[in-house]
């Protein structure tokens, strides 16, 4: 028939016309061809051929691109996706099991990776909630030592406002506590001290009244205060007529100016209740620039880049080094985007998270995928008599993606639904909390993502049944038994599922190296007996307590009564608690080798009362320990750390220190050394007299249960002084514990992402070899027919998942080793057995694999042999 | 009948060469026809396209012959004016005839006998 017709050309028309017209509009050409051929010679004829071809594509074309409006019995082709979806809900619901398995295993993944996404988005993406965020900035301070700092010197400050020409605005704030006195009874309350043009760096307005003056921020003035919304409508009702009368504070009096805007961005305290002018204490402060204390923050002009400010403020850096030697050589201030600050920290965390998380959804998608696949292989029949009649494969196709699509929809909806849970959820357990988490909740952006999500899982698990038909032996799947897996299947499902164990291998090894770290971490010995010490702080206030004299009796009284409580056995003050809030490091200067600048060692100085080593059970290792009652004796005791680092081999004790400027004290002992945390090697300690520091920590040693003390703690305190609040209780060993908290977290999500993703894989072979054994039942009857035992034949079917779990242990293994890397940055130094960990990864994967075979393989080993074979 | 939507050339030549070919109308001989009488190259392509259009609306049927008697025959697929067709060629005609009454062109239609 061709007969020479030029056979591209009409391989491009058979591409362009509709399918049921193909034909006929074929032979209608090679008919004319043959005439013209015949007529006036073949040359003519295959031009003649060409130009019909070119004449013919574009109305071809643009009629196949036209739907059909015909209402009637319509081909293949234009079946709306309407009637796909319907029969893909009938097929669902005549498979109830596998799709409600499919629908909840999409459900989890969706919820799991919108809840970590949105908060992702939330705290790492999401700019700041103030104008042109990028131009934000925090000043920070290079010291000589190496180390980064977070705050400057006061009089540095003020030389970079006056020397720069690319910030906006510069303040220093500085975050504390202040004692509220409310009506009923007094509180700490959060405090921010601000200079000029605070309002200006992150862009404040007030909601009543009006922000600070100029002047008021310039003089430092101390009454005056501006409240935060939350304070304001928590502690007064929203009550605007507030604007302008006095509250009190820390015993003073400060008439409030305005209130803030509900949710007004602050830094370095996100959640100050107050703002008040920064008031620069001492006269030393304001001269002395080795007196690096002040937070502060700037906006950089716009217009002008990160790169050209941090220049800038280089030099001035360099010219007051030049001009300050003393105090400034080698101190080189730096700037950082606040944006960074805020999310630097939590970053890795959440990385982690992401990555564990999107593991498991892509175990989940396997399962998804090979329980679509088993629903297609169960319709294979159907599918392959639909090609076998002349169905078009990729409509057959569509039809499988829109299955795909139905159970992926709704699952993911049904996951949308569940992800502000479990957003509440990953809060509430984060600990110390995360920046920015008001931000976090459900928008456009990880909608979106979500929405993406969901694709890609139905696209995922629609592929191996999609490939399944392309493979698919008509001739075989037609054929009576359908006991047909090409060997193409096969292979596909134990790739999946190896993929599967591989992917569970390394959250699991992941979780086991966390677990181990805590493990390690929490069996650190701290050097002293934290069980049965309740720990809590006391402020004495300026105003109530003026007089030096007054502080001491106060606190003493304190003591004595507490004392007097039923179980208690000792009680001691100290200016810091360990595992407790940081800490207040000083330079100090050996007598014998005089002043040498900034080869003075330093030291963490604590003061404490006399008892305090033998309350926490901490053995002086030289000298004596207790002496140091009275501050006019001038007695001090050092850790061994900061023996050894200030006096090396030589014997401290008898010899004389100045600290902070106070001559003539000398070494009475060395004690023993304590952890600050439990990574943290201990840091060189001085321990002076208590004297008369107006706040201290309490440590009360009880004989049972020191958290039962608390009310009557605090009902003592009430009885002694109303006004004085018992803050930051806790005992000492829920101090360790919370210290190890982010270690606990990590571990435990890991682990229970592992232990999900562990699960889903158990599936999968489960899946996988339960298949296995139902297409085997002949062979399987025909070995126990040739005389193999049940045992036999159910080590073999077992036999075969193990075969399955050690190739996707070994991947696990490979790809564990750069996880190991990433996971290092959580470890603080902690060091756990890699190889041990790696070794109980495989033995579970082992054994959860054993266990998903044990079902199919005990089936396989009760194979009636005369039942198979004659069923055949 | 006034809603009914106009015809394109190329649907009107289609309908007219089915109206002239009768049971022998399929692909080759509606494309000669209109080469022939309209004096216009068409393609294949656009005979087909336009054919398929004209069955959307209703106006041409199918049926298929008998495989022709001959080694390796084939069937075809014949084309034929339904009811509403051949009033829609009739109103076309109709209206074509009305706006040309009475008007000179300076030229006469030619008619091929």
């Amino acid at each position: 028939m061709r007969r020479g017709a030029p056979g591209f050309a009409r391989w491009f028309l058979l591409c362009v016309s509709p399918p049921d017209e193909r034909e006929f509009l074929l032979d209608d050409l090679d008919e004319e061809f043959a005439e013209l051929a015949a007529a006036e010679g073949r040359g003519r004829a295959v031009r003649w051929y060409w130009r019909q071809l070119l004449t013919s594509a574009w109305p071809l074309a643009l009629r196949r691109l036209r739907p059909r409006p015909r209402g009637g019995p319509s081909p293949s082709a234009s079946r709306g996706i309407g009637d796909d979806a319907r029969f893909a809900v009938r097929l669902a619901r005549r498979n109830v099991v596998p799709s409600l398995t499919i629908v909840a295993t999409i459900a989890l993944g969706i919820a799991g990776t919108t809840a970590v996404f949105s908060v992702v988005e939330g705290v790492l993406l999401r700019p700041l909630p103030i104008e042109d965020p990028g131009q934000v900035v925090r000043f920070r301070l290079l010291h000589r030592n190496g180390r980064l700092g977070t705050s400057v010197a006061w009089p540095d400050l003020q030389d970079y406002r006056a020397q720069t020409r690319a910030f906006d605005a510069m303040a220093g704030a500085s975050p504390g506590e202040m004692v509220y006195a409310g009506a009923a009874n007094a509180e700490f309350v959060s405090s921010l001290a601000v200079e000029e043009d605070f309002d200006r760096v992150f862009g404040l307005r007030p909601a009543i009244g009006r922000w600070l003056s100029a002047e008021e921020l310039r003089e430092q003035r101390e009454d005056v205060v501006m409240l935060s919304h939350a304070f304001w409508s928590v502690r007064f009702g929203g009550d605007s007529t507030v604007v302008g009368t006095a509250i009190a504070l820390d015993g003073r009096p400060r008439t409030v100016v305005g209130v803030m805007q509900p949710g007004a961005f602050l830094y370095p305290s996100a959640d100050a209740d107050v703002v008040l002018p920064l008031h620069v204490p001492r006269e030393s402060f304001r001269r002395n620039r080795g007196a690096v204390w002040l937070p502060a923050v700037g906006r950089i002009r716009s217009g002008v880049s990160f790169e050209q400010a941090a220049s800038e403020l280089s030099v001035v850096g360099a010219r007051l080094s030049i001009e300050y030697p003393a105090s400034n050589e080698g101190i080189h201030p730096r700037l950082e985007r606040l944006h960074d600050t805020l999310v630097d920290p939590v970053r890795p965390m959440l990385l982690l998270l992401s990555g564990a998380v999107v593991l498991v959804l892509i175990v989940a998608a396997g399962n998804v995928a090979s329980l679509l696949l088993a629903l297609a292989n169960a319709r294979r029949r159907e599918l392959a008599v639909r090609v076998a009649l002349g169905g078009d494969p990729w409509r057959v196709r569509r039809q499988l993606l829109i299955e795909s699509a139905v159970l992926a929809g709704v699952g993911g909806a049904i996951g949308i639904v569940m992800a502000p849970m479990t957003t509440r959820l990953l809060l509430g357990l984060y600990p110390g909390g995360l920046p920015r988490a008001e931000m976090i909740g459900l928008n456009p952006i990880v909608l979106a993502v979500s929405l993406g999500a969901i694709a890609l899982a139905a696209v995922l698990a629609w592929i191996p049944s999609a490939r399944r038909l392309a493979r698919s032996d008509l001739r075989h799947d037609l054929g009576a038994g359908g006991r047909g897996h090409s060997a193409g299947a096969r292979e596909l499902g134990q790739v999946a599922v190896a993929g599967q164990l591989a992917m569970s291998t390394v959250l699991v090894f992941t979780a086991g190296v966390l677990l181990a770290t805590h493990e390690q971490l929490s069996r650190v010995d701290p050097g002293f007996r934290a069980e049965g010490v309740l720990t809590f702080e006391l402020a004495a206030s300026q105003a109530r307590y003026p007089e030096p004299e007054q502080i001491r009796t106060f606190f003493a009284e304190a003591v004595r009564r507490i004392e007097a409580l039923p179980g208690v056995r000792d009680v001691e003050e100290a200016s810091f608690v360990p595992f407790g809030p940081c800490c207040w490091g000083d330079v100090f200067v050996r007598e014998d080798l005089g002043d040498r600048g900034t080869d003075n060692p330093t030291a963490q100085v604590r003061w404490i009362t006399p008892g305090y080593f033998r309350l926490l059970g901490i053995p002086a290792v030289a000298g004596d320990d207790s002496v140091n009652e009275d501050p006019a004796q001038r007695l001090v005791v050092m850790n061994e750390t900061l023996a050894r680092q200030a006096f090396g081999d030589t014997d401290p004790v008898g010899k004389t220190i100045e600290w902070n400027g106070l001559r003539g004290w000398r070494v009475a002992g060395v004690v023993r050394d304590t952890r600050e945390r439990h990574w943290m090697p201990a840091m060189a300690e001085l321990f002076v007299p208590m004297g008369w520091r107006r706040g201290r920590y309490l440590l009360v040693r009880h004989d049972g249960a020191p958290e039962t003390l608390l009310g009557a703690v605090r009902e003592t305190i009430r009885g002694l002084d109303p006004m004085v609040v018992v803050d930051d209780p806790a005992t000492l060993s829920a101090r360790m514990r919370e210290a190890l908290a982010p270690h606990r977290f990590r571990a435990a999500l890991v682990g229970v992402l592992g232990a999900a993703a562990l699960f889903l894989a158990g599936v999968g072979v489960f899946g996988l070899i339960t298949q296995a054994v139902g297409r085997r039942t002949r062979e399987i009857g025909i070995r126990m027919a040739l005389g193999a035992s049940g045992h036999r034949v159910a080590r073999h079917v077992v036999w075969e998942a193990v075969r399955v779990a050690g190739a996707g242990l070994g991947v696990g293994a490979l790809l564990a080793l750069p996880v190991r890397r990433v996971v290092g940055a959580f470890l603080e130094g902690a060091a756990p057995n890699d190889v041990g960990v790696l070794a109980g990864t495989g033995l579970t994967l082992l054994l959860v694999t054993c266990a998903a075979a044990l079902i199919p393989a005990r089936r396989a080993s009760r194979v009636d042999p005369l039942v198979t074979l004659q069923s055949e | 009948m006034t809603a009914r939507e106009t015809l394109g050339e190329l649907e009107l030549y289609v309908l007219v060469a089915l109206a002239r070919l009768g049971d022998e109308a399929y692909g080759v001989t509606i494309r000669r026809e209109i080469e022939r009488r309209a004096r216009r190259a068409t393609s294949m392509g656009a005979v087909y396209a336009t054919l398929g259009r004209l069955a959307d609306k209703g106006y041409v049927t199918f049926h298929f012959s008998e495989p022709l008697p001959v080694r390796g025959g084939r069937s075809r697929k014949h084309a034929l004016l339904t009811a509403a067709g051949r009033r829609a060629l009739r109103d076309s005609v109709r209206a074509l005839d009305g706006m040309l009454s009475g008007l000179e062109l300076g030229f006469t239609s030619e008619r091929p006998s």
